[in-house]
């Protein structure tokens, strides 16, 4: 519904105080940025996916993004760098590595809107690491909007908002929610007592 | 730039210094060898973390620092030039490769050339064997007949 795929039966969505229905479709897209769970990369070159998100920028620029995605490093160790070619759907690299281009090219294009969807599932706690460090890079100066079961990437959210069968159940701050001890709670202390199981630190 | 050595200490292990920091088993990998060649050249330390990447090195780095470098780059990046196509046939998606290359004789197997096959130049085509090797045709105009044809064929 923020990139306006759908638009809402009732009520309005408004940036910046106007009605986005009221701007440009083609303008207010070029505005989101997205991270999917699972990233789309094409069957070209690291840098031509990076690039895919501004196709101006220049090779120093796509360097720093790929810096900033935490992305820069592992990229270098391949034999062609960033000529690497990474498959039919980035086969070629690995769930983390994938999520880092993706990131990389989300900071290439510098989106005003920030949408992650489950950026950091399925991935192991170090790539976890790296993806986060990556991700709050991308996030500085930006509206995001973070889709997350793993509520660890939730923690520096402004405001938290629980879904539960697809309705709004609770809304606030970590702290707000953690005081009023309701979904978001239990759903905290559920996954601590797993993530204490299999030791990939505390939500 | 700050002052800095290159050096290999112990033999065969590649050690920088650069102002009042040193580092161990560095690595040197070019950032983008086929787009990009003779330029951005990154320095990496023993973990494999960036030290400092340079974009003209030739120009940028000391003239010591840069005839080791080279060395060092020329080993990680040593293709085998093919001359000749003995034999090309594919089957079930793989490419068995019989060539000669300008160190010898070499049979090597490709997968997936769509990924594996590089053309550089119209003339000039990269391939990568499935254990990470890389062979380089760099003018396949000047190939003999039948060697053009395998490749005609195959890529």
């Amino acid at each position: 519904m923020v990139s306006r795929f759908y638009e809402p039966d009732q009520g309005q969505i408004v940036i910046d105080g106007v009605d986005y229905r009221e701007l440009d479709l083609r303008s207010y897209r070029n505005q989101i940025g997205i991270v999917l769970q699972e990233p789309f990369l094409f069957a070209g070159t690291i840098a031509e996916n990076i690039k895919y998100g501004n196709p101006e920028a220049s090779f120093e620029e796509v360097v720093a993004a790929a810096r900033a995605a935490n992305a820069h490093d592992f990229i270098l160790d391949k034999s062609d760098g960033y000529d690497t070619v990474v498959g039919e759907r980035g086969a070629k690299l690995s769930g983390g590595q994938k999520q880092r281009i993706s990131i990389a090219r989300a900071i290439l294009h510098d989106p005003k809107i920030l949408i992650l969807d489950e950026a950091t599932s399925s991935v192991d706690v170090e790539t976890e690491r790296k993806i986060q460090e990556a991700i709050l890079n991308l996030v500085k100066g930006r509206t995001t909007f973070a889709i997350a079961h793993r509520l660890s990437t939730l923690r520096n959210a402004d405001r938290l908002f629980v879904m539960d069968r697809g309705k709004v159940v609770e809304e606030g701050t970590h702290e707000e929610l953690m005081e009023k001890k309701g979904k978001f709670y239990d759903l905290v202390q559920t996954q601590s007592a797993v993530n204490e199981i299999i030791g990939i630190g505390a939500v | 730039m700050e002052e800095m050595k290159l050096f290999y200490a112990p033999e065969g292990r590649l050690r920088l210094t650069k102002g009042n920091r040193s580092y161990t088993d560095v690595k040197l990998a070019w950032a983008s060898p086929l787009s990009f060649p003779d330029r951005y050249l990154a320095f990496m330390n023993g973990k494999g973390h960036e030290i400092f990447m340079v974009t003209d090195p030739r120009a940028e780095l000391p003239t010591d620092v840069w005839e080791v470098a080279m060395r060092e780059i020329q080993r990680r990046y040593l293709n085998g030039v093919i001359e000749k196509i003995v034999d090309a046939k594919t089957e079930f998606g793989s490419t068995y490769w019989k060539v000669l290359t300008d160190r010898g004789q070499k049979e090597f197997i490709t997968q997936s050339l769509s990924e594996n096959a590089q053309w550089l130049s119209p003339t000039y085509l990269l391939l990568a064997d499935v254990d990470g090797n890389r062979y380089e045709i760099q003018n396949t105009e000047v190939l003999d007949e039948r060697s053009r044809a395998l490749l005609t064929v195959t890529v």
